[in-house]
């Protein structure tokens, strides 16, 4: 497994945890009436779980196992897929950051990072997404 | 395929087909014409059972096939911590379900504290998914030659 499908998975499983941890606690607060305050957090699960756990998933399975380029194994510049990750992760904190002190232009924010993210791992994966060349076997001097 | 990662896979599609049930039963409920719809309760069952039941689970699953093997003696690390995951992910989903609409159908004490031990499933689920997969995101071993 590359180093960046390595750190894109475990930022993904960690942000199951974390995401789902917060999401635990808001399932307690409904239950029992306690720390309301864990209801400004409630964008910030939705994130963590869709965007921090799916998405980094997806990244990093994708520059793993997606076709490679060329016979040496080759899987295309990876400073698109580094730029997708970063992208991703800033739009998390600054999620993250709005959920402790609310920002109006968070979400704006948060959703163009997004969406920039998105343009970056497309490009990455476009020329990956092809058929399986198999070259024929080359002819046996008899 | 393992013995687990069948298990995971199918539950998740038990989940699926229980999503689209609830949903299916939310949408009949809208004809009906309530002032208050009694079924409004289930949509958050519903989110649940379709992106933890379904497609995590799912994708879970696919992980304890997929991921590169642990080691030669264990291939998909401690089972035991898997098995553990499988349970508590599936009670406290399960529980949630059942208990979480009755916060607004028939709240009481013993409610209450069965969704906050469902809480407890669910979180303690997700600690243990990433106690088993975290060991087998990793690069190839180079062979010895």
């Amino acid at each position: 497994m590359p180093k960046f499908s390595i750190f894109s998975i475990r930022a993904s499983l960690l942000y199951l945890v974390i995401g789902g941890s917060v999401g635990g606690i808001m399932l307690v607060s409904k239950a029992i009436g306690v720390w309301p305050w864990i209801w400004y957090w409630r964008t910030a699960h939705i994130h963590a779980m869709l965007v921090g756990w799916l998405l980094n998933l997806i990244f990093g399975v994708a520059f793993w196992i997606l076709p490679r380029l060329d016979a040496h194994g080759w899987r295309g510049s990876p400073w698109l897929v580094w730029s997708a990750s970063g992208l991703l992760q800033a739009a998390l904190a600054v999620l993250v950051w709005a959920s402790i002190r609310p920002w109006s232009a968070a979400i704006a924010i948060a959703s163009s990072l997004e969406c920039l993210a998105a343009i970056a791992i497309a490009w990455h994966c476009w020329p990956r997404l092809q058929p399986l060349i198999i070259e024929p076997r080359p002819a046996q001097n008899k | 395929m393992p013995t687990l990662a069948r298990y995971y896979i199918r539950t998740a599609f038990v989940w699926l087909v229980l999503a689209f049930a609830i949903g299916i039963a939310m949408l009949t409920s809208q004809l009906w014409a309530l002032k208050s719809n009694p079924l409004a309760a289930l949509q958050i069952v519903f989110y649940h059972a379709l992106m933890v039941g379904w497609v995590t689970q799912l994708i879970v699953g696919v992980a304890i096939w997929l991921f590169p093997v642990h080691s030669r003696e264990q291939p998909r690390g401690n089972e035991k911590i898997a098995w553990a995951a499988y349970a508590t992910f599936n009670l406290g989903l399960g529980l949630r379900s059942v208990v979480e609409p009755m916060l607004q159908w028939a709240p009481s004490s013993l409610v209450k504290w069965a969704v906050v031990s469902a809480a407890c499933l669910q979180v303690a689920a997700l600690w243990f998914v990433l106690l088993m997969l975290w060991p087998r995101v990793k690069a190839k071993v180079a062979k010895a030659k």
